[in-house]
């Protein structure tokens, strides 16, 4: 054995050592740190308003909306890969949607609500603050859906619409996800009526399986390898906070989800109804912009993309980023290169 | 024996009762449930070898491929050494992948939520009809207040959006 092989093995050792010594006692890290008022509650839901850093431009306030299966703080996950804080540098007024944690209460939420109340009442909201009738819409995951039916049912309220990796088309091919779900597989009603709420370790389980390898063993392994470089155990432990601080999605709104989206893909089929009202995506005539991550298969870019051909809007965009599904928030190359564009755009469409 | 302490004698062998039939039917549902969760076996199936089968011999193949540079034994080796590991790991991770949409696998995932579903179901079933026996709220009981609720309140968010449309109307 040479010398080398001896050091690697001695050195391996010690930075095991501390890597298990964090994922037990973890570095103790901050997440969203950036200012904010909630300005806003409905039942659960926080409308959260956060605190200028730059003059404000005359822009539209922009919207922010995060699925309902994590926190929304991954758009602000930390100081130098911020979204919001991005925006809010520009001089942009940032809200931003907290669904909050449901409860076995809430299990009756359904798409209904959060379209026609949450969401409806936050822009209410948010316009009557600032005296406008218009809003620019940032939906993220299954935010970018209901930002899409939002725009659909209300469009005179949008005046930018940017989805990014929204599950539009649920049937193209790429994740496994609807293979899982598919009908005769999955009967998400009696799932319900069994379990009640969707729980998020439920979801984590199907995420994880996404990367069986990358996302349990291999992810350590890298832990352990940089265990030294502190940027790196940080941003480490902020998404792991992040990943285990899941909602679960209340029991009715995780059969619509299921049934209507997976497995009978209604949104661009011109089947969706919301409250018996149809979605028609023509309605969306507002500039439109699609963020997509080519890695992504947890939202396979054609989903996010299938939007495209239903909307009737002329001023269209769309930006690949090399991430995955997370990796467009808080990847490093999506700062440094994609947000700033992403704004530029905004700004660009923002102005009165 | 007084009047009182028979009184009290009856409710005990009440109470006693009503937990012997408790115990009967919590035995009688976990009986059936170890029933319905027999285990359907994927790995063993034909399916799952193949698959096994192509990335093993991929992996293999790298292997054989690295060995005149591992055996060297020098710096270059222990990183030959690392990326066949990632490598090997890759493979394996795109395994899993291809056996987690696999038919096989598909049938296992469709029978586990049925038997997982069905079992949960018995149970509460069960559990419902006990507490039902000593008096206490169910999570029907429950779930049925959080629905009324539920609707009381969005028939409240209606009227308020009436009279404001009214309100602006006026104005």
């Amino acid at each position: 054995m040479n010398e080398t092989f001896i050091k690697e093995i001695i050195q391996g050792n010690l930075k095991l050592a501390k890597a298990f010594e964090l994922t037990i006692n973890g570095p103790g890290v901050d997440t969203n740190t950036t200012e904010y008022e909630v300005v806003f509650e409905y039942n659960k839901m926080r409308l959260l308003r956060f605190k200028p850093l730059a003059d404000k431009g005359l822009y539209p306030p922009l919207l922010m909306v995060y699925a309902v299966i994590n926190k929304p703080y991954i758009l602000d996950l930390q100081p130098d890969r911020s979204v919001v804080k991005k925006f809010l540098e520009k001089g942009f007024d940032v809200y931003l949607i907290d669904w909050g944690m449901p409860s076995d209460a809430d299990k009756y939420i359904c798409l209904d609500d959060y379209i026609n109340y949450y969401m409806r009442y936050a822009v209410d909201h948010i316009c009557k603050e600032n005296s406008c009738t218009q809003i620019s819409l940032l939906g993220y995951c299954i935010g970018g859906y209901f930002a899409t039916i939002f725009s659909s049912l209300y469009p005179k309220r949008v005046k930018n619409l940017m989805i990014m990796s929204a599950p539009i088309d649920f049937h193209v091919k790429g994740g496994p996800l609807h293979v899982w779900t598919q009908k005769d597989i999955f009967d998400v009603s009696r799932y319900t009526e069994a379990y009640g709420n969707c729980a998020p370790d439920i979801l984590n389980s199907g995420f994880l399986l996404l990367n069986p390898m990358e996302n349990t063993y291999l992810k350590y392994l890298d832990l352990v390898e940089k265990v030294d470089d502190k940027d790196y155990v940080d941003n480490f432990f902020r998404m792991e906070k992040w990943i285990n601080d899941g909602i679960s999605i209340p029991a009715r709104f995780f059969v619509e989800w299921i049934r209507d989206g997976y497995q009978e893909n209604k949104l661009v089929k011109g089947e969706l109804k919301v409250a018996g009202k149809p979605v028609n995506l023509n309605k969306i005539t507002m500039p439109l912009l699609l963020i997509v991550g080519k890695a992504d298969n947890l939202v396979p870019p054609a989903s996010t993309l299938g939007l495209l051909p239903h909307v009737k809007s002329k001023d269209t965009k769309v930006f690949e980023n090399p991430s995955g599904h997370i990796g467009i928030s808080v990847g490093g190359k999506a700062h440094k290169v994609m947000w700033p564009e992403v704004i530029e755009w905004l700004t660009k469409h923002s102005e009165k | 024996m007084t009047e009182n302490s028979s009184k009290r004698n009856d409710k005990v062998e009440d109470f006693i009762e009503v937990m012997r039939k408790y115990q009967e039917e919590l035995i009688k549902n976990w009986t059936e449930a170890i029933k319905y969760t027999s285990p359907v076996s994927t790995v063993d199936s034909p399916e799952f070898a193949n698959i096994i089968k192509k990335y093993w011999e991929k992996v293999n193949m790298e292997v054989s491929e690295a060995m005149p540079q591992i055996a060297k034994g020098d710096d270059g080796s222990l990183q030959k050494q690392r990326d066949l590991f990632v490598s090997a790991m890759h493979a394996y991770s795109d395994m899993l992948k291809e056996f987690l949409v696999s038919p096989a696998f598909l049938a296992y995932l469709k029978q586990s939520y049925k038997d997982n579903t069905d079992m949960k179901i018995r149970l509460d079933k069960s559990n419902e009809e006990n507490l039902k026996l000593c008096g206490i709220l169910t999570r029907k009981d429950l779930d049925e207040i959080n629905f009324n609720l539920y609707n009381l309140n969005k028939k409240l968010d209606r009227l308020q959006d009436s009279i404001s449309e009214l309100k602006r109307g006026k104005r």
